[in-house]
Formats: structure tokens, sequence, C-alpha cells
């Protein structure tokens, strides 16, 4: 045991020590709950500490600033009986408690002073700003809190993820209603031209009498699926607005910040200090703490000061909803929630067909729903022919090319329709398809599968955004048939597709513009913007080829010694093509477009052509 | 513009990614913000540029464009060099003229300095590559150059 003496003395000394320089280095002092020195007799009232007294340090807060004794502990003056034996305990009692009120009032004071004073100047410090009231101060802030930091996070970027979800159910919802919509269309020609053979199969299986009996049926569901879509098409609308509202005009954050002002408002002096501060602190610390404590650090005994967690989903939605535009009539009417409401109030004798009554409500509601497919048939061109290309173009989908889907055939349909239905824009993509067709027998079954998958996206695009009222599906077709054609599909194929781009994409002017603009992203970035890497098989070839279709409207192309071609493209404009031996980088191949002549780019765009 | 430009600035880093820096006479200009090739202005700032980029042994002529034939195979001086791309290069040339101009590389050291310090060809971004990689390259390059 003797042994363990010297140890046991050692640590003695360094307990010591180390508890010497925590003290020195102590940001501030801890408040002292009482004095050790003074006799505690329970019958005398002791006054109040003085904080100045010998042996008490002045107090300091955490930013320094000298404190009053605030969070001393004068509870032990407390300890004493009251007797009744002569009035000098009463004039005692007298002065502990005007004592206790004076030292109140110190501390409501000093608490009151934190506002405008050390919360004010760390509000400001932690947004960059300078605020001069902390009222004003403390709603900036509140928003700061909820929004992230800069506003553009937090409840903010939810609110943002929320509005752009409604808006893709809209989108869909939208596909489907004109899906329906085409459906309906040709539902109605197989039976206007009693039930011919140019319809079938295109909707439902035609082959038996069975079916043909169900068309009406099946036409009164589709029309069915339609209303549904065609309401819930304005009501994602309608939520996906009024979300974004609420981001757009500030309300989001308005409506937080004030609801913790007055929460805080509500609190009294020691807690709104200890509350504002639990903010203050939480930011601060954002992001050191465990994940769980859920990122909070607070310690359990500050567990009402954690500030709330004042929305969620659903909040930013009935919030969003409050300032979402009223869907549509059109729309409405083919809520069924909405029409059975209506014919409910027309029976008592209420609503708008109150005096008409139910019968007369619901023929309205029928009568209005048929006009409004109507108008949307006309609306987006959907003629009986128009339908039915939409229908055979999407009728073998789903199989693959080879027995039982000729693609050749799907694609030269796609082609027909693109140039009848689609204008000046479908003939152009139309073209290249139906050029293409001779090409298809030397493609692999996978080549062609791809190309015919492409084809069908691209020609689904024109009458996406044809029924959306939107132009450049040309530009996005070109843009993507150029990325699949260098990076998906195999080399000859590609070589061959390549070389039949029409010249009229690349005619001087617009169509050139665009295609140079879909030449200018293909790839990712290099070193910089203005460089792009291709990497691809056969990088030499494609990019020869590409540059050949490229600039088969050349004004020039002349080819220098080093083997660069430069091709004048006409009022300023240059397409360089540059073989290994002109590139320092040992490139294999380069295409560079200067088109800072059509403001195009700003500088000169290098796409570099690189084996994988 | 003046000779004691430092090069170096942030604003000029494009000019140091590895040869397509400097590759055509408007590869450089271009990064030194020029989007107007033809004025005598960015003619002065890059001939300046060009001289410097010598002094500092960062470049060297990859190919003399059409007049290869003629200079290939002779030895010119930095000064040298200069003085016949001021003569090829006259105010108003423009980019299908720079195409058929002098061509410039990096030299090996600089190229094979930055392959040690990880640089890849490709899937790059320079300017990232050089904050968490290089840091001050004005620094970098001093501290790596031949001794």
């Amino acid at each position: 045991m003797k042994k363990y003496i010297p140890l046991l003395l050692i640590l003695l000394f360094a307990f010591a020590q180390i508890e010497t320089a925590e003290a020195q280095f102590r940001p501030f002092l801890e408040p002292i709950a009482g004095n050790e020195d003074e006799p505690n007799n329970p019958n005398t009232p002791r006054p109040p500490r003085n904080p100045g007294s010998p042996g008490n340090q002045p107090l300091v807060d955490p930013f320094g600033n000298p404190m009053p004794g605030c969070c001393e502990n004068p509870s032990n003056g407390w300890e004493f009986n009251l007797s009744f034996g002569s009035f000098s305990i009463l004039s005692q009692l007298q002065s502990q408690i005007a004592a206790e009120r004076a030292y109140r009032d110190q501390m409501i004071r000093w608490l009151r002073q934190q506002e405008n004073t050390t919360l004010l100047n760390e509000i400001n410090r932690q947004m960059r700003t300078n605020h001069t009231s902390f009222a004003t101060a403390q709603r900036a802030y509140f928003k700061f809190y909820d929004g992230g930091g800069n506003g553009n996070g937090g409840v903010v970027a939810r609110a943002r993820e929320l509005s752009i979800r409604e808006s893709q159910r809209q989108k869909s919802w939208r596909d489907k209603r004109d899906k329906y919509l085409v459906e309906v269309v040709a539902l109605d020609s197989w039976i206007n031209c009693g039930f011919c053979e140019e319809y079938a199969g295109l909707v439902i299986n035609a082959a038996d009498g069975r079916a043909r009996a169900d068309a009406p049926n099946v036409r009164r569901i589709t029309a069915d699926n339609f209303g549904d879509a065609n309401y819930l098409n304005g009501f994602h609308e309608s939520r996906s607005k009024g979300i974004y509202k609420i981001i757009d005009n500030g309300v989001l954050l308005d409506r937080l910040s004030s609801i913790r002002v007055n929460q805080y408002r509500s609190l009294g002096w020691e807690e709104r200090v200890l509350q504002m501060s639990a903010y203050l602190v939480n930011y601060n610390l954002r992001g050191s703490c465990s994940i769980l404590t859920g990122g909070n650090c607070l310690p359990s005994s500050l567990a009402p000061y954690r500030p709330n967690q004042l929305w969620n989903d659903p909040t930013i939605e009935a919030w969003g909803k409050e300032f979402a535009p009223a869907i549509s009539n059109d729309q409405l009417i083919f809520s069924d929630e909405y029409v059975q409401n209506v014919i409910n109030a027309a029976a008592s004798g209420f609503g708008p067909f109150g005096q008409l009554g139910p019968g007369y409500a619901a023929n309205y509601f029928e009568q209005e729903r048929k006009r409004v497919l109507e108008e949307l048939k006309d609306e987006l061109g959907l003629t009986e022919e128009f339908s039915k290309w939409i229908l055979s173009v999407g009728k073998n989908s789903g199989t693959p090319c080879g027995i039982g889907h000729d693609c050749v055939k799907s694609i030269s349909t796609m082609a027909e329709g693109l140039r009848k239905f689609h204008g000046e824009e479908g003939a152009l993509m139309a073209n290249y398809f139906d050029s293409l067709t001779a090409d298809f027998n030397s493609f692999s079954l996978a080549d062609l599968q791809e190309f015919y998958d492409l084809a069908k996206a691209v020609t689904d695009r024109y009458n996406e955004y044809m029924f959306s009222a939107v132009t450049g599906a040309f530009a996005q077709g070109t843009a993507q048939i150029l990325g699949v054609i260098l990076f998906e599909i195999g080399g000859n194929a590609a070589i061959q597709l390549l070389q039949k781009i029409p010249i009229g994409w690349v005619f001087r002017g617009l169509r050139l513009n665009n295609m140079v603009k879909n030449v200018g992203l293909l790839g990712k970035q290099g070193f910089n913007n203005t460089i792009r890497e291709v990497i691809t098989s056969s990088p030499v070839t494609k990019a020869r080829t590409l540059f050949n279709s490229l600039t088969k409207h050349a004004v020039s192309k002349p080819t220098k010694a080093d083997g660069t071609i430069v091709a004048n493209m006409g009022n300023g404009n240059f397409i360089t093509y540059r073989p290994i031996t002109a590139s320092s980088s040992n490139v294999p191949a380069t295409i560079s477009l200067d088109f800072r002549a059509a403001g195009i780019w700003t500088q000169v765009r290098n796409v570099k052509f690189l084996f994988p | 513009m003046k000779n004691e430009e430092n090069i170096f600035h942030l604003k000029n880093i494009d000019l140091f990614m590895p040869n397509d820096g400097v590759e055509y006479i408007y590869s450089i200009l271009q990064n030194l913000g020029y989007h107007d090739f033809t004025t005598r202005i960015a003619r002065e700032h890059g001939l300046n540029t060009i001289r410097q980029l010598f002094e500092l042994d960062l470049i060297e002529v990859f190919s003399w464009g059409k007049h290869q034939n003629l200079f290939s195979n002779l030895d010119f001086t930095a000064q040298q060099k200069m003085k016949l791309i001021e003569n090829i290069w006259f105010v108003g040339a423009d980019f299908s003229d720079f195409v058929e101009m002098v061509m410039f590389k990096h030299k090996d050291w600089y190229l094979k300095e930055l392959v040690n310090e990880g640089l890849q060809t490709t899937g790059v971004n320079w300017k990232t590559f050089v904050d968490d990689r290089i840091g001050d390259l004005e620094n970098w390059i001093n501290q790596n150059r031949p001794k």
C-alpha cells in the first residue's frame, strides 16, 4: 500500500494545478451559491450579499460585459423562523423583503437590457446586418432561422420541393388527360364508322364481337378517366402555384417569424432571455451537435427553450392552399365531389340550382363536361386522323424490334405523321427518318432498337409540345438524336446516322445555330466551360463525319497544311475540324465552333473527341 | 498594356490550363478575357503575355502553322521567336487567321509536374484542380521549375 502513497501525492498535486489553471482560463466567473465563511444562523435573516464585497470578484456575462449579481442564490437569507417576542425581527424581515425586491428589480433590469445590447449584437453578427432595434432584428432573425440563413434553405427549400412535386403531378395528369382524350376520339371514330378495320385494335382488342359490344362502355369509362385527369391537372396546378406564391410573396417566412415573435412575447423576462439565447447558441453550434440529440445540443434542463419546429409538409400545403388560384370551372366540373355537393344543395333548394332542382343540375354538368371535352379536342387539334396516328405510333412500342414488330415500318409511320401534323419542323425530322430507311437493313437489331426508341421519344416529344403549345421540339429532338448517336449507338450505324443528317438541319442561320448549340453541349465540360469532352468509340471518324454534316452548307471549306479544315459558315462564323497532328495535346479530333458573331457564345468553343 | 502585368493574376488562371490555355493565339486572348481578338490592345496584351510565358520557360512553339515548313528546322532564340510572332500576327487577325498561325504548347516539365500533382487528362475542372492541389500557382511554378 505504501508504494502508492507517492503516486497519490503526485495525482493530488496535479489536480490542484489543473484547478488553478482552469480558474485562470475560465472565460467568466460562475455564479456563486453562497458565502461559506458566514455562520448559518437560522434565526438571523441574512442581508443579500454585496457582489462587490471582498472575496467576490465581479461577474461577467458570456460576452464579457459586467454583470450584476443576478444569478446568485439568495435563498439562504430565508432560512429563519419568525418569532413574536419583539418588533425587531419584523423590522429585519421588512428589510429582507425590501432587499429581495430590489434584487429582483435589478435582475429584471439586467434581463431587459439584454435585448437591445447583447442579443441585438449577436443577431446582427450572425446575420451580418446592422439592425438598431431588437424588435425588427428579431423578426428578421426568425426568418433567417427558418429560411436556412440565406432565405433559400430550410422551410423555403422544402416548400420549393413541394411546389415542384405538385407541378410534376400536374404535368403527369395533363399527359394522362391528353392520352385519354386521344382514346376517346379514336373510340368515337371506331364506333361511328361501324367498327371499321382501320381503327380496329388501336384502343381495344376488336377481334371479336364482344369487344365491339363493349365499345360504348369503354368509351364512357375512358371519358370518365379523361374527366378525372382534367380535374387533377387543375387541382395540382393550383396547389403548385399556391405554394410557390407563399415563397414568392414572403408569407411563408413572415408567418413563421410572427408565430415565433408572439411565442417570445408571451414569455416573462427570465424566459425571454433564455429562449432567445437558445436560438442564437443553436445557430452557432449548428452542425456540431450529435445526430443522437437531433442535431441539438440543448441540455435537458433547458429543453423548454429548444426552438420549436413550427412547420411540416401539411403546414406548407395548407398555407399554400390559401393563396392557390381557383381551379378553373372547366376543370372543377369534373370533380365528382363538387358536382355531387351542388346537386345535393339543389335538392335542398340551395346553391346555384336551388330553384331548378337536382335533375337540372345533373344534366347541366353532363352537358358542360361534353362541351369541355369537345373544346379541348379542337384546342389540341385532335382530329380523328391525328388521334389515329398517335395511337398507331404507340401501338407496338412495348414489343421489341424483330418478329412481331416491324420497327422500320413503325419509324415510317412516325415520319408520316410528323410530316402531316407537325408543320415545317415535323417535316425536317420526318425527312431524316425517311432518309434512313435503306440504312436500317445494315443495322444490328440492337442499334435498330436504339434508334426506334429514340425516334419514338422524339415523336412523343413533338406531340407533347404540341399539346402544351410549347415550341422547340425540333431543337430538343436534334440534341437528343446527337446524344444517342454519339454515345449509345454502335460505330457503323452511328456514322451512317451522322452522315444522313439532312442539309435542312444545317442551313446557315437558325437551323445551323441550333445544331451548333447541340454540338457545343455534347459530352461533358473539360478544363473550363469553353471545352467539351466527348468520350466515344471511333472518335476520329465520328468527329469528321459530324463536321462534314454540320458544314454541308458552308460558304467555303479549305483544308490547311496541318490537316485542319476551316469551314466558313458565313457572317463571321466558323467551324474547324482538327486532327491529332494539329493538336498540341494529342487530342484525336477537335471540332472548334466560333459562333461569337451569331451570338451563341462569347467565346470559341472546343469540342474534343476522345477514346474511352 | 504594360509589361509588368502579373500574368499569374487569378483572372488569367485559364492561361495555365495544360496546352489548351495557350494552344492558339486566340486561346491566349480568350483566356486573357478578350472576346474581340482584332484590336491593337488585344494584340499588344497578347504579345506581352507570350513574351512573359517564354521568359518563364512555360511554353514552346508547337507549330508555325502555315510557316511550319519554313521555320520548323530553324533554331530561334526566344527573342527571335517573339520577333517572328510579331511579324506574323497582323492587327485585325481573327479566329480563322489564328488557325493558320503559330501554335504553342506548355513545356514538358510543367505538364509532368501537373501530372505528379494528380492531374488527369479528362473530367478535370482546372480552377478546382488549382485550388485543391496547387494553391499559389506562381509559387508552385517557381518551386517546381527545373533548377
